[in-house]
């Protein structure tokens, strides 16, 4: 606990209790016969094993004219491979005790599995069965696109989806990243060949990687491993042309018009850093200062002072090759122009003056603590070790992360907030009812409004 | 039904869209054919009682330096009085406005400042607070929940700003999601005389009329050490817990009245109730959900008919799933659920259908499921894999200290006695065929159903 609070809490508040120390698990790293790396962390605390096979091919990795292949063929793999149909899998599962789930997202596909740890070797098996043999067949392709079909109808239902939606479009422009969802058309586009030929090009050892998390013995998960991938090959995947990213200049609005939505969705911020920047860990701090604690500025300000909202928060956003910095908050039609101003006069008093020290040690603790207890299960500590192998991060980027923080002073986050939040290039989204809230939008920068299928239906 | 939280950083997204998210494409599966070797370890729970009625259970786990703290007051919105819905969740909130040594919103401040996290949530029967925090700040946090547990300080101002947190949150949550409003009507025709007639977050209306003289009297009525049960799983020692416990809660008085408990019955319904609604451009595609009353949670039927519930509606390959989505595609997502609580609740079975079917042929398909459990028993083979699923997620949850804790809450509060926890592996194990079907004959039938018919808006885009 920093000093600084201590010092400020009634002296009736107990002492703290000598702190226990955060004891590492032990990590191994092996590379199969079939050339794939593959990372282990032993965790005996219950007998569940957690298997994850990453693609490092994402949807950023589509064509304008096959949107949707990466998320339908992770969709696909479960549905048959040329020896299991798809009753069979289930079966498969259901008989090692497994839960299996797939997906995509910008930057990487993956195939992620858990189950009791004696059946390591069954479940191994069937994760290498997906990945390396679906069969795709021909009438569930049909049934999943139609899935997606529907699930992407519903998305364009919700406020929240529509507003980060378009904020990626304005951020992003012509980049890859500007998508996150296929629109309706181009899910009815996708043929099965796409997926075949998707599939083929990515799901290769030469772009994948393993990690393995819980209680097993790593020399003989490796003998698992070995045998269920031996023999895999496919094609190096080169990575694409970088696009270029548009320039911003000045605040812009865009307008999402939900009729008849009682609540504005807000999004607003600027094109930022990645997790190489060496402002990273500096910005994330002032992130969690800004809006990214619960005990943040903007919290206190909008939620905890004014009652405009019941959901604000910050947060930085990476991606391999770019990120971004964002606010939110759905805040109720009346106060849209104010909760805007209270979010630019807070992003501007970061910026201008030194956050004050209690508030620097506070989020220290914050930052380091919550990553603690991110790694404390199985699955946190899967999604933080495959942050790190995704983005190739230094191999002690866990292990050192808290002493990073905790070295940071007032003038590295002064620093940061100055030059990656850009206030006064900030894009503005606002999903919700335009003959509502068109008027406080306008106060902050000419406004485009679209509708829900993103069309331009006016612009000032 | 699902709980509400005071804010919904970390649960957010899972919690926002429980029912209809677009699918997920994780299956839960089950264990090994055969069901004895997946029993849970048991859970050593230590319990202790001080004079003042607060009951204390910890269960000890030293593998990381961490600890779940939680208090559950027995108080949820089954409790409120008419004209009151939602107060005791908008009461949760105001449990963070301060107390005597504490200023307001200053308690997660100093968890987090610790590097802990810390919330809070509202459902039909109770109110739960918790915190996870490095375990050195055992006391502290200890000092914390007793201090807001008996010196609670609101005003005006403190009052009339969170109530407009939860007015938001009430449009965040059910007014502008797509089906937001599903569970609240089915409820509202489902129960007549029950409070289940209202959900958590309760109307605008009622959170408007609420007043700060409303609070005083709910907090010295619920809000006592004879209404609380404080949990602590992981690195801390019973003994510790015990005495430290004495010594920040045991100075707390105990009222002279007893706490009041909700005594409305819902009579029994006698024929299918049924009602259709649009929820407009939001929600795009026709839906149903149908709801069958049915007993309530840690009843003998609890367990069959818990069974029964994984057998339909568990992931992927539940017989609801298969028969909606996957044979007749005529839904683009279809589940179901037991809603078991303190008192007699629902079966929700729901699909969200696809372009182009309509809300009666989803109807017509997940009682033809339904009707396939009460006319063929289910195999051996099947209720032993479902026997095994329940019991491989009960193993799955005692990973995390919070999720430990959830667990013996549930059980010592809704269900009396903390070590339901260590006996249910075998009540589900005792399970025949012959009882589920049985309780699929006894609860899913017409004369307990409300079903809700969602129609898609007139002109679609």
């Amino acid at each position: 606990m920093p000093a600084e609070i201590e010092a400020a809490l009634s002296p009736l508040v107990p002492p703290l209790a000598p702190e226990s120390r955060v004891v590492w698990p032990e990590r191994t790293h092996a590379r199969l016969r079939c050339g794939i790396p593959v990372w282990l962390v032993e965790r005996h605390t219950i007998p569940k094993f957690s298997l994850h096979l990453f693609v490092r091919s994402g949807a950023a990795m589509e064509f304008p004219g096959d949107r949707g292949v990466a998320g339908l063929t992770c969709a696909l793999l479960r549905t048959g491979t040329d020896t299991r149909d798809e009753r069979a899998i289930d079966d498969e599962l259901r008989r090692i005790g497994a839960d299996l789930g797939a997906g995509a997202g910008a930057d990487a596909s993956w195939l992620s599995a858990g189950g009791l740890s004696e059946f390591s070797a069954g479940l191994s098996a069937l994760v290498a069965d997906l990945a390396r043999n679906p069969a795709f067949p021909a009438a569930l392709f049909e049934r999943e696109r139609r899935n997606s079909l529907e699930a992407v109808r519903l998305n364009r239902a919700s406020p929240d989806f529509l507003a980060l939606e378009r904020f990626r479009s304005v951020l992003f422009g012509g980049h890859p990243y500007a998508v996150i969802a296929p629109s309706e058309a181009q899910v009815e586009a996708l043929t099965r060949p796409m997926i075949l030929d998707f599939h083929r090009a990515h799901y290769s050892p030469a772009n994948a990687f393993l990690l393995a998390v819980g209680d097993f013995s790593p020399p003989r998960l490796v003998e698992q491993l070995e045998r269920a991938f031996e023999g895999w090959s496919g094609p190096d995947v080169e990575q694409p042309e970088e696009t270029p990213l548009p320039s911003h200049f000045g605040r812009h609005v865009a307008l999402v018009h939900v009729p008849g939505a009682v609540q504005t969705q807000i999004v607003l911020g600027n094109l930022a850093i990645t997790r190489e920047h060496p402002d990273w860990l500096r910005l994330t701090l002032a992130s969690a200062i800004y809006g990214g604690a619960f005990h943040s500025r903007l919290v206190a300000n909008i939620r905890e002072q004014k009652g405009y909202t019941y959901s604000a928060h910050s947060g930085l956003t990476a991606l391999r090759r770019h990120g971004y910095f964002s606010v939110h908050a759905a805040v109720r039609n009346e106060v849209v122009a104010p909760s805007l101003a209270e979010i630019f006069y807070e992003l501007d008093r970061i910026r201008a003056l030194p956050v004050r020290a209690d508030e620097l040690a506070d989020a220290q603790a914050y930052v380091s603590g919550v990553f603690s207890l991110g790694i404390a299960t199985l699955d946190g500590l899967a999604g933080q070790l495959a942050t790190l192998h995704l983005y190739e991060l230094p191999e002690d980027y866990l292990e050192t992360y808290r002493d990073r923080i905790r070295a940071l002073t007032l003038e590295d986050v002064l620093a940061a907030a100055r030059s990656h939040f850009d206030s006064a290039n900030a894009q503005i989204v606002l999903a919700g009812d335009a003959d509502q809230i068109e008027a406080q939008a306008r106060l902050f920068g000419d406004v485009q409004v679209f509708d829900a299928h993103g069309k331009l239906l006016s612009s000032d | 039904m699902r709980p509400v939280l005071r804010h919904a950083r970390w649960a957010a997204a899972v919690l926002l869209l429980w029912a209809f998210s677009p699918r997920s494409a994780a299956a839960q599966a089950s264990a090994q054919e055969t069901t004895t070797a997946v029993k849970p370890r048991p859970l050593h729970i230590a319990s202790r009682s001080l004079a003042n009625g607060l009951r204390i259970l910890v269960v000890e786990d030293h593998s990381t330096p961490i600890l779940n703290l939680q208090v559950w007051y027995h108080v949820g919105s089954k409790d409120e009085r008419p004209g009151r819905t939602g107060f005791a969740h908008l009461f949760e909130h105001l449990m963070f406005k301060g107390s005597a040594h504490v200023a307001p919103e200053e308690l997660s401040r100093i968890i987090e400042a610790a590097g802990g996290v810390d919330n809070a949530y509202t459902n039909d029967d109770v109110t739960v607070f918790w915190e996870t925090v490095p375990s050195n700040f055992l006391e502290r946090v200890l000092w914390l929940e007793a201090d807001r547990m008996v010196s609670l300080t609101v005003d005006q101002a403190n009052f009339t700003s969170e109530r407009e947190v939860v007015k938001e949150e009430r449009r965040l949550r059910i007014e502008d999601p797509p089906y937001g409003r599903l569970f609240e009507d089915l409820y509202a025709i489902a129960f007549t005389v029950h409070p289940y007639h209202h959900t958590t977050m309760g109307s605008m209306e009622d959170l408007d009329k609420a007043a700060l003289s409303d609070v005083q009297e709910f907090y010295r009525t619920y809000y006592r050490p004879d209404n609380a049960t404080l949990i602590v799983v992981g690195d801390a020692s019973a003994e510790e817990c015990f005495a430290r416990a004495e010594k920040y809660f045991g100075g707390i008085p105990k009222p002279e009245q007893p706490v009041p408990r909700q005594q409305l019955v819902e009579p029994p319904q006698s024929e299918t109730r049924q009602a259709t609604k649009s929820y407009g451009a939001n929600s795009p595609l026709p839906a149903v959900v149908e709801g069958y009353k049915m007993p309530a949670a840690f009843s003998p039927d609890y367990y069959p008919l818990n069974l029964a519930s994984s057998i339909l509606s568990s992931g992927e390959s539940s017989r609801l799933y298969r028969r909606l989505v996957y044979d007749t595609q005529l839904a683009a997502q279809a589940a179901g659920v037991g809603n078991f609580t303190e008192d007699p609740n629902l079966f929700l079975a729901f699909a969200v259908m696809n372009q182009g079917k309509t809300a009666e042929e989803g109807k017509a398909a997940i009682e033809s499921v339904l009707e396939q459990m009460k006319e063929q028993p289910v195999s051996e083979h099947e209720l032993t894999k479902a026997k095994n699923q329940v019991l491989a997620t009960s193993i799955f949850a005692r990973e995390g200290d919070q999720q430990t804790a959830d667990t013996l809450g549930f059980a010592a509060v809704i269900g009396k006695d903390p070590e339901q926890v260590n006996q249910e592996a075998d009540r589900y194990l005792a399970v025949t065929p012959e009882e589920i079907e049985r309780v699929s004959r006894e609860y899913f039938v017409s004369a307990r159903m409300t079903v809700l018919f969602i129609t898609a808006p007139a002109a679609p885009r």
